[in-house]
C-alpha cells in the first residue's frame, strides 16, 4: 500500500494567520488534533497541533519540574489560555516537519509515525502540498486491509 | 602494585618524549578551550596518547599519585552526584525555596536577596550547576506569580553560585582538585576562604540593590500569590525529603570531622552515597544515568593528561620561568599569590577552570618543591609541612579564589552560567553575551579586587 492510498480526505488547513482561537474551534469541531499550515499560493509552512497549543501554555519551570504545577495560582491556566487565543499559529507553528512522497510505502509513514511524536505528516509531490497522511488515517487502513496474494 | 615502583625520574625522560607530550597537551588544551572538539572526547583522546605514545605507562595513569587520575576527585565528584540527585527528587529543595520566598513577604527584592543567599549556602555544599538548576525553576515561578522580569534573578543567581561555590572544599571543583593536590581540609576551606567569601556576598547583594532594587516593585494582589503557596505540596516524598536531609546533615559533619576522623571527604562521600541509595527506594539504575559521567571522563583524561606533561618535566620548567618572574622565597610568596589570583581570575572567565587548575596545582607543588629546597624526585608526595607552609598556603588559597571567582567574568566562564543561560532561553528569556557580562564583569573585578585586598592583610 503506498501513501496516497492512506491520506486523509478532508484534512484540516489553516494559514499562519489564523487566530489560535479559530484553530482550537476547527479541531474541536473535526475529529483532528493538527492541521497543516498553508501560504496564499499553496505551499508549505508547517504544521501545528494540539500539542503546540499545550507546550505553549505550559510555563517552562513546570516542564523541568512538574511538582510546581502544585503551588500556581488558582485561575493560572485561564489566563494564559487567553494571552494564547488572540496569537496566531505563525507564532506556534513547527516549520521543521518531516514529509513524505505519495509514492512512499506506507510503512515508511508508520516509521515517521513511531519515531516522531508527530501525529501528522504532510503529503509533498513535486514541492507542492498535496494531503495529508494521518495516524487515525493510517489506523482506518489497517482494520480493511487484506494480505496481498 | 607499590607506589615505589612507578617512581620515574623525570630527568629519565628523552627530549622527543618532551616534545611529544607538550604538543600532545597543547593540541588538547587548544581544542578544549576553543570547543573545537567536545572537552570529554578532546581529554580522553590526550589521555590515550599520552599512554599509547608512550609517555606515561599505564601504572602510573592508572595508579600513581603523582602522573595518574586523582580518585580522590573522583569519587568525591561521582558521590556527591549520586547524593544531590536523590535529594533533588525529594522536593525539599523547592520547598525550602517557596517557604523562603515567604518569608520576604512577596516582596521581590527581599526574595532575589533570599535566593541568593539560599544558592551561594546551596552551592557552597553541592556542586554549582544542581544548585542552579534546583533554584532557576521556583525563581521563573516566582517571577511569573510577581509578574517580574526574571533575567536580574537568573542572572544574580549565577553569579552568587560561583561566588558561594568559593567557600568550601566540596563548593567548586576547583577547590576539590586544589584540596587534594595540596592535601588541604574541609575546615581549612572554611577558615580560610568562607570568611572573604561572607565578605563578598554581602557586598554582592548591596550591588544587587543597586542595579535591580528599584526595578522592582509589585502590586499587593501578586505578593499574595506567593504568600498563599502551600510550599508542603511540592514534596510528593516526605520519608525520602527527610532520609535526604539526615544524610546530607551525617555527610556534612563528616566532612567538617575528616580531619579528626582521618577518612579523606571522597569516602565519606561515597559512605552517604551508598546509606542513601540503601535506604531510599528509587531505582539505583536511573540514579546512575544521571551522573555527569562526560565529567568524570572529562577529569580521567585531563590527570592523565597533565600527568604526561607533568613526567616530561613540562610543568617544572614553567616553573621555573614562574619563580624568574616572581622571585618567590621561602619567607615570602606575595608576588606570586597575586599573580596566581589574577591570571586565574582572568584566565577563569575565559577558558575552563578545571583544566587551568588541573594544569596549574602541580607547577605550584614544583615551585614549592625548588623554593624550599625539598629536592623531592616526586613533588606531588612533598611533606605535609611544606605543603602547608604559612608561605605557601596564600597561594593555594589565591588559585582556588581566582579559578572559582574568575567564572563570573562572561556566561561561559563557568558552568552554572551556561546553564541559567539555557533554561532562560528555553523559557522565552534571552540574557545575551553582552548583558550577562554588564553584571558578570564588574562582579568578577570587585571580587577579585576584595581578594587580593583579603590576601595581603591576612597573610603578608
Amino acid at each position: 500500500m503506498l501513501v496516497r492510498d492512506a491520506m486523509l480526505p478532508n484534512p484540516l488547513l489553516v494559514s499562519p494567520t489564523t487566530t489560535i482561537l479559530d484553530f482550537v474551534n476547527r479541531v474541536l469541531d473535526s475529529n483532528q488534533t493538527a492541521a497543516v499550515v498553508i501560504d496564499d499560493k499553496g505551499a508549505l509552512c508547517g504544521l501545528v497541533s494540539v500539542h503546540d497549543v499545550f507546550q505553549a501554555i505550559l510555563p517552562h519551570y513546570v516542564s523541568m519540574e512538574d511538582r510546581l504545577a502544585a503551588v500556581i495560582h488558582e485561575g493560572y491556566f485561564e489566563e494564559r489560555a487567553t494571552a494564547f487565543k488572540s496569537m496566531t499559529v505563525a507564532d506556534l507553528m513547527v516549520t521543521e516537519v518531516d514529509c513524505i512522497s505519495p509514492d512512499d510505502a506506507v510503512i515508511k509513514a508508520v516509521g515517521l509515525f513511531v519515531r516522531t511524536k508527530r501525529k501528522t505528516l504532510p503529503v509533498i509531490k513535486d514541492g507542492q502540498f498535496i494531503g495529508t497522511i494521518t495516524r487515525r488515517s493510517l489506523l482506518r487502513k489497517v482494520t480493511t486491509s487484506d494480505p496481498v496474494l | 602494585m607499590e607506589s615505589g615502583a612507578l617512581e620515574v625520574s623525570v630527568d629519565a625522560v628523552s627530549p622527543a618524549l618532551f616534545w611529544v607530550a607538550t604538543v600532545i597537551f597543547v593540541i588538547a588544551f587548544l581544542a578544549i578551550i576553543t570547543e573545537r572538539v567536545h572537552k570529554t572526547k578532546a581529554a580522553l583522546m590526550g589521555a590515550a596518547l599520552m599512554i599509547t605514545l608512550p609517555i606515561l605507562t599505564q601504572a602510573e595513569a592508572f595508579h600513581s599519585q603523582q602522573f595518574g587520575i586523582d580518585y580522590n576527585v573522583i569519587f568525591l565528584l561521582i558521590s556527591m552526584m549520586i547524593l544531590v540527585n536523590i535529594i533533588g527528587r525529594s522536593g525539599v529543595f523547592e520547598w525550602a525555596a517557596i517557604r523562603s520566598a515567604k518569608l520576604g513577604k512577596g516582596y521581590p527584592f527581599r526574595i532575589m536577596a533570599i535566593f541568593i543567599a539560599m544558592t551561594a549556602v546551596s552551592s557552597a555544599f553541592l556542586d554549582n550547576v544542581t544548585t542552579v538548576l534546583l533554584i532557576a525553576p521556583v525563581t521563573l515561578l516566582i517571577c511569573d506569580e510577581l509578574e517580574v522580569d526574571p533575567v536580574p534573578f537568573l542572572i544574580a543567581e549565577a553569579l552568587a553560585s560561583n561566588v558561594g561555590g568559593t567557600a568550601t572544599l566540596i563548593g567548586d571543583p576547583p577547590n576539590i582538585m586544589v584540596a587534594s593536590r595540596a592535601k588541604l581540609s574541609f575546615m581549612d576551606f572554611i577558615i580560610h576562604l568562607a570568611p572573604v567569601v561572607l565578605v563578598l556576598l554581602v557586598a554582592f547583594m548591596l550591588g544587587c540593590k543597586l542595579f535591580f532594587g528599584g526595578r522592582l516593585k509589585v502590586d499587593e494582589k501578586k505578593r499574595m500569590r506567593i504568600l498563599a503557596m502551600d510550599e508542603s505540596r511540592v514534596i510528593q516524598d516526605r520519608s525520602l525529603a527527610i532520609k535526604s536531609l539526615v544524610v546530607l546533615g551525617l555527610v556534612l559533619i563528616g566532612f567538617t570531622l575528616h580531619g579528626i576522623l582521618h577518612i579523606e571527604p571522597a569516602t565519606i562521600a561515597l559512605a552517604g552515597a551508598a546509606l542513601l541509595l540503601l535506604i531510599s527506594r528509587g531505582d539505583p539504575s536511573k540514579i546512575f544515568a544521571e551522573i555527569e559521567w562526560s565529567t568524570i571522563f572529562f577529569f580521567i583524561g585531563l590527570f592523565i593528561m597533565v600527568g604526561g606533561i607533568v613526567k616530561v618535566g613540562l610543568i617544572r620548567q614553567v616553573s621555573e620561568l614562574a619563580i624568574l618572574f616572581t622571585e618567590p622565597s621561602a619567607t615570602d610568596m606575595q608576588d606570586l599569590s597575586i599573580m596566581v589570583l589574577w591570571c586565574s581570575g582572568i584566565l577563569s572567565g575565559i577558558i575552563d577552570n578545571i583544566p587551568y587548575v588541573a594544569t596549574m596545582s602541580p607547577l605550584i607543588l614544583d615551585t614549592a618543591n625548588a623554593v624550599f629546597h625539598e629536592g623531592a624526585a616526586n613533588p606531588a608526595e612533598l611533606p605535609i609541612e611544606t605543603l602547608h607552609n604559612p608561605v605557601l598556603m596564600p597561594v593555594w588559597w589565591a588559585l582556588a579564589l581566582g579559578s572559582c571567582l574568575g567564572g563570573n567574568g562572561t556566561p561561559i566562564g563557568a558552568s552554572a552560567n551556561v546553564i541559567i543561560l539555557g533554561i532562560a532561553e528555553r523559557s522565552g528569556v534571552v540574557i545575551t553575551f553582552l548583558r550577562f557580562m554588564a553584571y558578570g564583569v564588574p562582579t568578577m573585578l570587585f571580587t577579585l579586587v576584595v581578594s587580593h585586598i583579603y590576601i595581603v592583610l591576612r597573610y603578608y
